[in-house]
């Protein structure tokens, strides 16, 4: 019973013994999740005290790590300064480039004197001067500063030289108290860094005093310094049973769902051998079909791999589609949906060639075979229709713009999403193109020509059938122009593949380009109908402002603000004198960071007021009026409620909106917090110009189109009332657009010509207050060179991973890869001709940056210099004026952000909120303030970077009086507007040279084709030589010496040949003469005894001897013995004069067959071997076997013909080669006269070919016969018998 | 002999998975209100307040509009389509699981109608509340969800 047991699982089957291991795992699982899950119910309590204190252990070691981390960057530290200070070369420049170094980019570093002076320090300083002493902690002792927007562990140290104790402070930021919504903010946050980590809520004090909490539901534990003093602590919530439940539950999930994948899979292996027995192609790819979809559905339904993966590639905001319900429903799944679709794709492509090599040839083109080509012409349009689709929802249900971000290296989400594109394009090609192949594939013409033709009108058919599909839809997804250019480029992909290279696996690379071709042009058009709806989007934002948004937004700011622990601490120190109130400016920053006013880059403002309505702390971006609650506010009743108001400006493009709430604690009110948003049509983007790094990219007016790209016009019954943009539209324009035919919505497209550039126009009419509202939005329509940009951006990316699919192939092949003189060539012309343009390329983006360079530094310089002037000059002619005042007017005067230093110490800004609230250091830059100071420059520009943005600051020294001052501009604040940037030059750079790299390597693939050409021919032609077909005559259309040597070396066959046939005459003439020699010696020597014989019978007849009858007895038989003798030579020579044996040997005929086809591979003749078997095993000569089909071959060629089938085929005990030809056929005058020795038709020839070939397989027991054909050609049937005793193997096809 | 098995099992266990798989999912149509506008805003604020509390995406899911507008407690911020749309408030909820959701304030107001309220979660064991903000646009003779605030 075992043994039968053990049988039913050997070969394949064996791994269906896995599939039932794996799911007795799965049974397991499923009752042992439970009985764990009960444990660990009962044993909850013991539990949470392991798991409390485990997240303690793991939470102080992430803490120690960072202290430890900084104590050995202060040790080094200081070891570097000492150096410097007890050099011999000690100097200040040192100092300051040992502080500085790169490898303290993330610390705070100051050195201070022996009295307590700032003499060097880092971009960042954290804690100012005045703090520093006296020191709250010992020396070496980690601590917690609280600067006004970050924490930072902070160690002091100290350095003495000679008799001088210089204090070391490094720091480093632990977390900051504000956050940002855009790309360049750098987040820094142990309290969120730990809660992600242990999935549970954090909250870290960095203060000594805290008590720990009395709430049940948290633990609370001391955070103990390098010397064991508590420095502060962290409270956590304590692990609920239901999420360690979930954890399990989870965790059980995961671990089915990978062993229900691994069965599914290992199902496959045993059903392995039973799938390639099916003989049916089609019901082998339908069940293919099936199976992938189930195991699609089943990776689906245990939610793997989501389950296990994280981050963006699972997150839905990147990308989703509820196509499926749900197997696109991120990056991630798409992937995997993707994998399956490939794996059809391609064995639905393989199969299709595979029918096409398999099919009889001659079969004509039947009425249900047209029937099925307009069955596949309906899904290839389908097909092509279903890709336009996805593409169209990769970009409207996406937040991955591709064409507005100006990387050229996407983050990884963009690359999983191109990965996407590419696989999902490569599918439909293939399947696109099987179509194509399988249609051709019914109309089977041995004259190429005519194939071609079929071809030509299929393709013009299906080009027809595309204009109508597009026609006669009412949403055509892609227009006319795009439907022929697409199906032109899959019918491209169909020739190569049907005409000119079956069986190359290279096949798959074209189809991944033409795929990535296709997809580019897709979605750069989809993209182009996004932005145009965002033009929509924006006409509709603009018009009104959105007060109930705004009523929101400003409530949930107040909300959440009053109910902020750290802000009520605050206020509650200030009221009662503990903190100083510089504070509150970077917790208004902070309050407002956190909020929705900065997520939608509103123009707004956050304020604090005591409880008499002092003003106390305020950060305002924005606001171009003051706005003051008191005055709208003050005298309301109520302590807790919150009041928000509507105020409308004297300008009336502007709208207020105001709020204002109390902060309470314990029924105390410590103050109150306003918070304040402006609504200004003049600005939409972001008011008064917010920086870059505070802007978020996410507000409704930025999420596709950055809106500093469109222009906005606004007309108020016929009159141009507002303009966003730089440009003034004419009389002519402002008609076109008040008098365009706006449809049923009241809407309309436009296309506009402002300042010679064509703007796409979205207007839209609305009525407000009886006034006709127009709001036009203009986007200008895309320059070339973006255009160009676009599409190669994507190219690149897709490019990288084709790259990397052919890498695979040239691996696989290694073996059989030659480094040939083409490939030789190629590499050569490649290596001559890129090189150079990327040289090139490097070379003038250099030129360009340092170019940009100089134009930002003259164009800051300039700024700085109008600045100096006009304070000087304010100075000269008002001698009284304060400085502060003189630096104010200056600002305003020319609109320009700047900052004012004395010595090292900022005393003016033109943003003075920014600093205010913390957000820059008070300190300058000091390198600057090494080279402005002790090198003395006059001014320098340098690098300068705030969160994770990088802008150029421009210092120069300003001398007023007997005072010297430092005036800063820096593009920040001030965008410097350049002609061409390096970002213009990239894009140039990036879109013109990717296509001259790609017009390079065609070329160069051209020319290395072209020039190794005859080499190769050559090549073939030799080899052909050496397997003994002298008949090679190379067609010689070259020039130069490849034409002298093609020449030579059809001469030297020519006159091998010729050498060849006289040596055999020759050959043949002295074995005659031998034989005839050797034979005239054999018979002369019977004939001597005969003639004595004959003599002396004569001579005893002549004699009348008596004796006479014995006498002539006897010389009778010695006639008789001669002529015996005689006729014995004669049967000798007879034997000796026939034909040598033949080698025969256990040959494979197909191979033979195959080799002696390759010898033609250069030859203009197209030359197929069909066998529906892998191996035909038979006894003959292999040589012999071979010489026969070279004739057979040469004759063909010779007789016109220009494609010859050679089909193997086996019949009972023979096999069958039948080679047929489309030449000019045997007349049927010769066809009985073909085997004989010395027929020829030819000029040249012996007329042996044929017979020496019946010869040789009727004494292998085979035979050649001449078939009768109905077409025009010949055809030979050989048999040859099957070896006997091993059997041929038939594996079927694969 | 065998491979009509197993390709009988195949059709049996293709058969036996949710054929509904590759149908659109099943969108949640408006209610045709024979009452007034008003009424019908109404009663579209509570589908959806229903579905929050729920959490439920399915329910809500038909008022998503070509270009909804999401800001939420877990950083998502900006326009998604319907299809995300879906999705991501499907992964929110997942992460902030919905304790209760009250929409206090009802404005069915035809040209801006909008609600707000406050929605109360539990995230990593800890509860907290949150303002809800939804507003309304009409699309193509519908009304959908323009914009959907929860911070």
């Amino acid at each position: 019973m075992l043994k039968k047991i053990f049988n039913m699982f050997k070969d394949d089957r064996k791994y269906f013994a896995i599939v039932f291991f794996i799911l007795f795992l799965i049974v397991i699982s499923g009752i042992i999740t439970p009985i764990f899950i009960k444990e660990k119910t009962e044993n909850w309590n013991k539990e949470l005290s392991g798991k409390i204190s485990k997240i303690e252990f793991e939470v102080i070691n992430l803490y120690k790590d960072k202290e430890n981390e900084l104590i050995k960057t202060s040790s080094e530290l200081k070891a570097k300064l000492h150096r410097v200070f007890t050099s011999k070369n000690i100097s200040y420049g040192r100092l300051i480039r040992n502080v500085n170094r790169d490898l303290y980019a993330d610390y705070s570093v100051e050195v201070l004197a022996p009295n307590g002076k700032l003499i060097a320090w880092s971009d960042n300083v954290a804690m100012p001067q005045e703090e520093v002493f006296p020191l709250e902690f010992e020396i070496g002792e980690c601590y917690f500063y609280r600067a006004p927007l970050i924490t930072y562990l902070t160690v002091t140290d100290t350095l003495l030289v000679d008799s001088d104790l210089f204090y070391i402070i490094t720091s480093l930021p632990i977390e900051k108290h504000y956050s940002l919504h855009n790309p360049y903010f750098r987040e820094i946050n142990f309290t969120k860094e730990i809660s992600d980590r242990f999935y549970t809520t954090f909250e870290a004090n960095y203060s000594q005093s805290d008590r720990k909490t009395k709430d049940g539901r948290k633990y609370s534990f001391d955070l103990l310094n390098n010397r064991g003093n508590k420095i502060g602590q962290i409270t956590f919530s304590k692990p609920m049973i239901d999420a360690s439940i979930n954890e399990l539950k989870q965790g059980a999930s995961v671990f089915q769902s990978v062993l229900s994948f691994l069965a599914y899979l290992f199902i496959a292996f045993g059903l392995r051998k039973d799938f390639r027995d099916i003989k049916f192609r089609s019901i082998k790819i339908l069940l293919l079909i099936l199976y992938c979809s189930g195991f699609r559905i089943l990776l689906y339904y245990t939610g793997f791999p989501s389950n296990i993966l994280g981050g963006p590639v699972v997150d839905p905001a990147y990308f989703s589609s509820a196509f499926g319900g749900g197997i696109v429903k991120s990056p991630a799944e798409f992937l995997v949906t993707n994998i399956f679709l490939i794996i059809i794709s391609i064995e639905a492509y393989r199969y299709v060639l595979d029918y096409l090599r398999s099919r009889k040839k001659n079969k004509s083109f039947a009425w249900f075979h047209i029937l099925f080509v307009a069955v596949l012409i309906v899904l290839m349009l389908t097909t092509l229709r279903g890709l336009s689709a996805a593409m169209r929802s990769v970009i409207f249900d996406s937040t991955l713009r591709y064409f507005r971000d100006i990387n050229i290296l996407p983050d990884f989400p963009s690359m999983v999403m191109n990965l996407n594109i590419l696989m999902i394009g490569t599918s439909a090609v293939l399947i696109l193109g099987s179509y194509i192949i399988l249609s051709l594939s019914f109309y089977q013409s041995p004259e190429r020509k005519k194939l071609k033709l079929f071809f030509a009108y299929f393709f013009i058919a299906v080009q027809a059938a595309g204009f109508i599909y597009v026609l006669v839809q009412e949403q055509p997804l892609i227009s006319v122009f795009l439907s022929f250019l697409f199906i032109s480029i899959v019918f491209g992909f169909a020739y190569h593949v049907f005409f000119l290279k079956r069986k190359s696996i290279y096949n798959y690379i074209y189809a991944s380009l033409a795929a990535s071709f296709i997809t580019i042009i897709l979605l750069n058009h989809f993209n182009l109908e996004l932005e145009k709806e965002s033009l929509k989007t924006t006409a509709l934002e603009v018009n009104r402002p959105n007060e109930n948004l705004f009523r929101f937004i400003l409530n949930e700011t107040l909300t959440n603000a009053a109910g902020n622990d750290d802000l009520i601490n605050l206020l509650y120190m200030i009221k009662y004198g503990f903190a100083e109130p510089y504070r509150t400016d970077a917790a208004a920053f902070a309050i407002w960071s956190r909020s929705s006013l900065q997520k939608e880059s509103l123009n707004s403002s956050v304020a604090f007021y005591d409880s008499s309505f002092n003003e106390i702390g305020e950060f305002n971006l924005g606001i171009t009026e003051a706005i003051n609650p008191v005055y709208y506010f003050k005298g309301l009743a109520g302590d807790d409620e919150k009041f928000i108001r509507i105020i409308n400006s004297k300008d009336s493009s502007k709208i207020d909106f105001i709020g204002l709430i109390p902060v309470m604690e314990n029924g105390e009110k410590l103050g109150y917090i306003s918070a304040a948003i402006e609504f200004d049509l003049q600005n939409l983007s972001s008011g008064e110009e917010i920086p870059d790094f505070l802007e978020s990219p996410t507000s409704i007016l930025n999420s596709v189109i950055d809106i500093e790209q469109l222009k906005i016009f606004r007309f108020t019954n016929s009159k141009i009332t507002h303009i966003y943009g730089d440009i003034f539209p004419s009389r002519d324009e402002t008609k076109l657009i008040i008098n365009a035919g706006y449809a049923g919505d009241n809407e309309t497209w436009l296309r506009l010509n402002l300042n010679e550039e064509y703007y796409i126009t979205y207007s839209q009419r609305t009525e407000e207050n009886g006034n006709e509202i127009i709001t036009a939005v203009l986007l200008k329509e895309k320059q070339i060179s973006w255009n160009l940009f676009n599409f190669f951006k994507l190219f690149i990316i897709h490019s990288l991973f084709i790259v990397i699919l052919l890498i695979i192939f040239l691996v696989i092949q290694l073996k059989y890869f030659r480094y040939s003189f083409r490939a030789q060539l190629l590499t050569a012309f490649l290596f001559i001709s890129i090189l150079p343009v990327i040289i090139l390329a490097v070379y003038n983006r250099e030129i360009v940056q340092q170019k940009t360079e100089t134009e930002i530094f003259n164009k800051l310089n300039e700024s700085s210099d109008y600045l100096i002037n006009h304070i000087h000059a304010q100075l000269e002619n008002h001698p009284q004026r304060d400085y502060l005042e003189a630096f104010e007017n200056a600002a305003r005067e020319f609109n320009t952000s700047f900052g004012v230093y004395e010595s090292s110490d900022l005393i003016y800004s033109s943003k003075k909120q920014f600093y205010d609230a913390g957000l820059f250091n008070l300190k300058m830059n000091p390198l600057v303030y090494f080279n402005l100071n002790y090198l003395s420059y006059r001014e320098i520009l340098t690098k300068e970077k705030i969160e994770n943005l990088e802008y150029d600051g421009f210092y120069k020294k300003l001398a007023v009086g007997n005072r010297n001052f430092v005036v800063g501009v820096n593009n920040a604040f001030n965008k410097v507007n350049l002609f061409y940037t390096t970002l213009d030059f990239d894009v140039f750079l990036f879109g013109v040279y990717s296509l001259a790299t790609i017009v390079i390597i065609i070329i160069s693939t051209i020319l290395a084709n072209k020039i190794s050409s005859p080499v190769r021919r050559l090549t073939k032609a030799t080899n052909s030589v050496a397997h003994g077909d002298l008949n090679v005559e190379l067609e010689n259309k070259e020039r130069g010496e490849m034409k002298e040597l093609l020449n030579g070396f059809n001469f030297m066959t020519n006159q091998l040949q010729k050498n060849q046939a006289e040596l055999a005459e020759m050959e043949r003439e002295i074995a005659w003469k031998e034989m005839a020699k050797q034979v005239a010696h054999e018979i002369k020597n019977p004939l001597t005894p005969m003639k004595l014989a004959v003599q002396q019978l004569i001579a005893s007849y002549k004699e009348k001897k008596g004796n006479f009858d014995s006498i002539f007895e006897k010389l009778s038989v010695t006639l008789l013995n001669q002529i015996e003798s005689l006729s014995l030579i004669a049967s000798e020579f007879s034997r000796f004069a026939r034909m040598p044996k033949f080698k025969v040997e256990n040959i494979d005929i197909i191979p033979v067959v195959k080799d002696t086809v390759n010898l033609f591979q250069d030859e203009n003749i197209k030359i197929t071997v069909q066998h529906s078997f892998e191996n035909a095993f038979a006894e003959a000569d292999q040589i012999q076997l071979r010489r026969l089909l070279i004739n057979m071959i040469r004759n063909s060629i010779q007789a016109g013909a220009t494609s010859i089938n050679i089909e193997i085929s086996s019949e009972n005990d023979y096999y069958k080669i039948s080679v047929s030809d489309n030449g000019k056929g045997i007349p049927e005058e010769f066809k009985n006269k073909i085997f004989e020795a010395d027929f020829t038709t030819k000029e040249k020839g012996m007329g042996l070919g044929l017979k020496l070939a019946k010869r040789y397989l009727e004494g292998i027991n085979g035979s050649i016969k001449l078939m009768n054909t109905a077409v025009k050609g010949a055809e030979f049937e050989i048999t040859i018998p099957k070896l006997k005793k091993k059997e041929s193997s038939y594996t079927g096809i694969s | 002999m065998k491979s009509c098995f197993y390709i009988l099992s195949f059709i049996f266990l293709f058969s036996s998975m949710d054929s509904k798989i590759f149908s659109q999912e099943n969108r949640l149509v408006p209610k045709n209100s024979v009452n007034s506008q008003r009424n019908l805003l109404q009663n579209i604020f509570v589908e959806i307040e229903s579905g929050i509390n729920s959490g439920n995406v399915s329910s809500i899911s038909g008022f998503f509009s070509p270009h909804t507008y999401f800001s939420l407690s877990n950083g998502t911020s900006g326009y998604y389509s319907s299809n995300q749309a879906y999705y991501v408030l499907e992964d929110f909820f997942k992460i902030y699981q919905v304790i209760s959701c009250r929409l206090q304030n009802i404005q069915p107001d035809e040209t801006n109608p909008y609600a707000t309220g406050i929605y109360h979660y539990d995230f990593k064991g800890k509860r907290e509340k949150a303002q809800v903000y939804i507003s309304l646009k009409k699309s193509a003779g519908t009304w959908k969800i323009s914009q959907i605030t929860i911070n």
